[in-house]
């Protein structure tokens, strides 16, 4: 009777490492990529992160399946995630804040990769960059408050004359922007030192925005500065409404550069992308998010749109040209 | 009679048979307990000595990655040391000392070493006289970034100061490099300071890759 017992539990043995080790072999880790979208637009992130996982060994179809939350608006984009509440992810990727609040809301025991986002510790989304302590982590979009007033400082390195800036801000109180006002307080120190007039604008919506542009005189002095949160996603209006009013632009992407704003001073997307593929790759290997800590971008690009310089009437300085990652011609 | 005698012989013929049989089982057990103990005994040496051997080459792939790796670093900052060394070196330096001229040049040395984030020039006494910094503007009072006793020290004497690793936020590898700023060999103005950023040498050493023991791509 005990040999039978002990054959019976050696085949059970046998046969149980057996269909380990293949649900190992065929196990396809499934990630869900929350992110906004609409036509003509896509975040250059995506493509990074996608690259990056594939030179990782992650093969769609084979080892990895890649599930796309998607929509124009944050509400559409909520609605879409929560079809997917009740589904088993390994990791769920954001590309913004307010991508990874609603993450955090509806999958909350998954761990979430941000990549980007602003001031994470100060929205609460982790305890700090070091330990985040909590199931998100990934790479925070803003060095510090001190990068608004680089950017600042670069516009003035760009156009010289600039002695007046229209200030543009999220004025909503609200998930997506928990920051705004510390922004602006170190942009106020940075503007008084270069001898800048800010013209403050708090606005609810981009519409609001490109109002102000439109209604402000256009003085060649004068600039447009904008602090980059979600809300200011698409300001091709805005461009092209500075452009006629002859107004400096700095934007927060390279697409808005591209799509008519003067300059841009922020990270490479892309990159940002490539290190999230590392943070999904680390946690399906077995570690913790709350281990890995929230890193910064780790390069920074400034591209200027020249054709706009062209047509707003400013000459850049070679030495400020010679410094920029990209020129748009 | 006759049918008692072949009652015997049958008797004598079947248990000559059964003493066969037992002989083949006994000699087909020996062998196989000979020939499975041998296979087995090999097997074990052959897998005890497969494990020492991959132990060895694997070894061997570390050495070669570390010392790979500590080479690539060693380079690194002999790059940045040398972009140091030669911003110090401009016609500003020598004809108008700390003067606000060597502002261009500090913009020039962030332009061409990416993993520098932060310059600092003091003059002799140790006060700051110009400063630059990738991601931030830096305001006249700003005295966020103070180079390290030890690196003032240690470049007054004319050597180069390569301090400790140390993590900005917790969360991001920094050390930090000073240099002598001399007007001419033995003529010291200041040091020259910077803060840099250890994740490019991470990109770097994951840029390692080995194809066999012997031969190392990077």
């Amino acid at each position: 009777m005990k040999k039978k017992i002990v054959v019976y539990f050696m085949a059970i043995l046998i046969l149980a490492s057996f269909h380990s080790a293949e649900a190992q072999q065929g196990k396809v880790y499934r990630v869900g990529l929350i992110f906004l979208t609409w036509e003509g637009f896509f975040p250059t992130q995506v493509k990074g992160f996608r690259e990056a996982l594939q030179e990782l060994q992650y093969i769609e179809g084979q080892n990895f399946s890649f599930i796309q939350i998607k929509g124009q608006t944050y509400d559409e984009v909520r609605s879409a995630a929560k079809a997917y509440s009740d589904q088993k992810f390994d990791v769920v990727v954001t590309t913004g804040g307010a991508e990874t609040a609603i993450a955090r809301e509806l999958f909350n025991t998954v761990p979430i990769v941000f990549m980007p986002m602003s001031y994470p510790v100060e929205s609460g989304f982790v305890k700090s960059l070091a330990h985040p302590g909590t199931n998100i982590t990934g790479i925070t979009y803003f060095r510090d408050v001190g990068l608004d007033g680089k950017r600042l400082e670069i516009l003035k390195e760009v156009v010289p004359s600039t002695q007046r800036v229209i200030l543009l801000f999220d004025g909503r109180r609200s998930k997506e922007n928990p920051t705004s006002s510390i922004s602006v307080e170190a942009i106020r120190k940075i503007a008084a030192f270069l001898a800048i007039k800010l013209i403050e604008k708090p606005v609810q919506s981009v519409a609001e925005a490109e109002q102000v542009v439109s209604f402000i005189p256009g003085k060649p002095t004068a600039g447009v500065f904008i602090i980059c949160v979600p809300l200011f996603r698409d300001l091709k209006k805005t461009a092209s409404l500075a452009i006629e009013k002859k107004f400096p632009l700095i934007a927060c992407s390279q697409r808005q550069v591209a799509e008519g704003a003067l300059l841009n001073f922020g990270p490479d997307m892309s990159l940002i992308g490539r290190r999230g593929a590392w943070y999904v790759d680390r946690i399906l290997k077995g570690e913790r998010a709350e281990n890995l800590p929230v890193e910064n971008p780790l390069k920074f690009e400034m591209v200027i749109n020249l054709k706009t310089a062209e047509a707003i009437g400013i000459k850049i300085p070679p030495e400020v040209l010679q410094r920029a990652d990209k020129v748009i011609r | 009679m006759s049918e008692s005698i072949q009652n015997l012989k049958s008797k004598i013929q079947n248990s000559a048979g059964r003493q066969r049989g037992r002989l083949v089982r006994h000699y087909f057990v020996i062998s196989v307990i000979l020939i499975g103990g041998g296979l087995l005994s090999s097997g074990v040496l052959e897998i005890y000595f497969r494990y020492r051997e991959s132990q060895e080459n694997l070894t061997v792939l570390q050495q070669e990655v570390a010392a790979a790796a500590a080479f690539k670093t060693e380079q690194f900052i002999q790059q940045i040391e040398t972009a140091m060394r030669t911003a110090t070196k401009s016609p500003e330096i020598a004809r108008k000392g700390l003067s606000e001229e060597f502002q261009a040049e500090l913009t020039r040395l962030l332009l061409v070493t990416p993993a520098v984030e932060e310059v600092v020039v003091l003059d002799i006494a140790g006060h700051i006289r110009l400063q630059a910094s990738r991601f931030r503007a830096i305001l006249p009072e700003d005295k966020d970034e103070i180079p390290p006793q030890t690196a003032f020290e240690t470049a007054k004497k004319g050597r180069s100061f390569l301090g400790p690793v140390y993590f900005a936020r917790g969360s991001e590898p920094y050390n930090s490099i000073a240099v002598p700023v001399e007007r001419f060999a033995g003529e010291l103005m200041g040091i020259l300071w910077a803060k840099v950023n250890l994740k490019y040498i991470w990109e770097i050493i994951q840029g390692i890759k080995v194809e066999r023991p012997d031969t190392l791509i990077s």
